[in-house]
């Protein structure tokens, strides 16, 4: 266990939010900078001096009345803008201000900067799915959704999938195994059945 | 108020703070893309149209070809974030709370629980993206700090965190809630209060 490794404040909101019989397996923070995967620097690395050539393709373009090269040079330029906007974005991501807490019920993300908070809570049990993904520079990402099934459907209505990820982190063994250990002894979660309408209130209803 | 909202205030409010308005997002407001996005695209879209301008050669088809897949690309980035957005602009799964010291947004679905609070104090802005309705998104956010040099990471180079504030998604009657989270964070103001990062939702 690493609870030194948290701030006072993320385990005092936590201890605040324990069940009775639930127990805090790992804390820990992430690397505080978001390193791009191999692949992507090499992309990178390949579309930055890409973007002068468009550049220059355009005013020559322009000057000699290439259609295909003044044409063509726009799209070129919104293409390598995105990959350099999109990796820079990634980079930005301020990591540094998050902090996760693993218990045997639950996974909890806490991020705090300048008055800004954001607390993340998940349950674990047998119907969450544990993704582990590699970020590049020896991280790693470990993120907990739900699975597919007709009582937890995975999807947000096909929005999008509801999760919680402990990102970026150097060692992601302990809290991998602490997580797959809640996973499999806890019961699958039963959402409570809605209540039963009786007759009287149908004749009610109706009425 | 009813039960969800009672179970919900419960949850994530701190002893004697007060509701001045809670809400669900509703139907029929702007699709959720992140501001400036509309600028982004109209730049672009404007590049090739003053380049045919100032060209000799006036083809309309080579201009249509050029448009087409800018338009296709933005087209395609507009769905992601629709996509990757939606979950918190739909009123089964998102509430917000506005208390007299915090701008509070509770997402909830399928065991999964994810509450952001930013606090209506100095520093905080609020910004109405009106919707075609009385229908609206809010972006209530922080300014970065001095102190704040890491996790203003910029973005852009706009100077401010990637997650330095919060988003109301389709509030219903946003202009009426923008006034409320201004008269509170202008109350907040005349106390001067500093931030203390303590505990409690």
């Amino acid at each position: 266990m690493e609870n030194s490794a948290v701030s006072d404040a993320t385990l005092t909101l936590v201890y605040q939010r324990l069940t009775p019989g639930e127990q805090i397996l790992w804390a820990g923070r992430p690397e505080p900078i978001v390193p791009l995967a191999w692949n992507s620097r090499l992309l990178v690395l390949f579309v930055k001096p890409t973007l002068p050539v468009f550049v220059l393709a355009l005013i020559f373009g322009l000057a000699v009345g290439s259609k295909v090269l003044y044409f063509a040079s726009p799209m070129g330029m919104l293409i390598c803008s995105i990959v350099i906007l999109g990796s820079k974005s990634i980079r930005a991501m301020p990591v540094a201000h998050e902090e996760y807490v693993l218990t045997n019920l639950r996974a909890f993300s806490h991020f705090q900067s300048n008055g800004t908070r954001i607390l993340g809570e998940m349950l674990l049990d047998g119907n969450t799915l544990i993704q582990k993904r590699r970020c590049g520079q020896g991280t790693t990402t470990l993120v907990f959704s739900r699975s597919q099934n007709a009582t937890e459907p995975r999807k947000v209505k096909g929005l999008g999938t509801a999760r919680v990820g402990f990102l970026n982190l150097r060692d992601a063994e302990s809290p991998l195994k602490a997580a797959e250990w809640s996973v499999a002894i806890n019961p699958i979660f039963q959402p409570p059945a809605p209540a039963t309408i009786t007759n009287l209130e149908r004749a009610w209803t109706r009425n | 108020m009813d039960a969800e909202l009672s179970r919900i205030a419960a949850d994530v409010l701190r002893p004697g703070e007060q509701i001045l308005w809670a809400g669900k997002p509703v139907r029929g407001s702007r699709l959720p893309l992140p501001p400036y996005f509309g600028i982004l695209v109209g730049g672009f879209l404007l590049l090739p149209i003053l380049i045919y301008a100032v060209s000799s050669d006036h083809s309309i088809a080579a201009l249509v070809i050029n448009l087409v897949p800018i338009v296709f690309i933005f087209g395609l980035i507009a769905l992601v974030f629709a996509k990757l957005r939606g979950k918190y602009a739909s009123a089964a799964h998102n509430t917000f709370l506005l208390t007299e010291n915090r701008a509070v947004h509770v997402f909830s679905h399928a065991q999964v629980s994810n509450v952001a609070s930013v606090p209506l104090r100095k520093g905080t802005s609020v910004r109405l993206f009106k919707g075609r309705s009385t229908a609206g998104d809010l972006l209530i956010r922080r300014k970065a700090g001095r102190k704040d040099g890491d996790a203003a990471t910029s973005t852009f180079m706009l100077g401010r965190s990637a997650w330095a504030g919060i988003r109301f998604s389709g509030v219903p009657h946003a202009e009426h809630v923008r006034d409320v989270a201004e008269r509170a964070i202008a109350k907040n103001q005349q106390f001067e209060p500093e931030i203390h990062e303590n505990p409690g939702g």
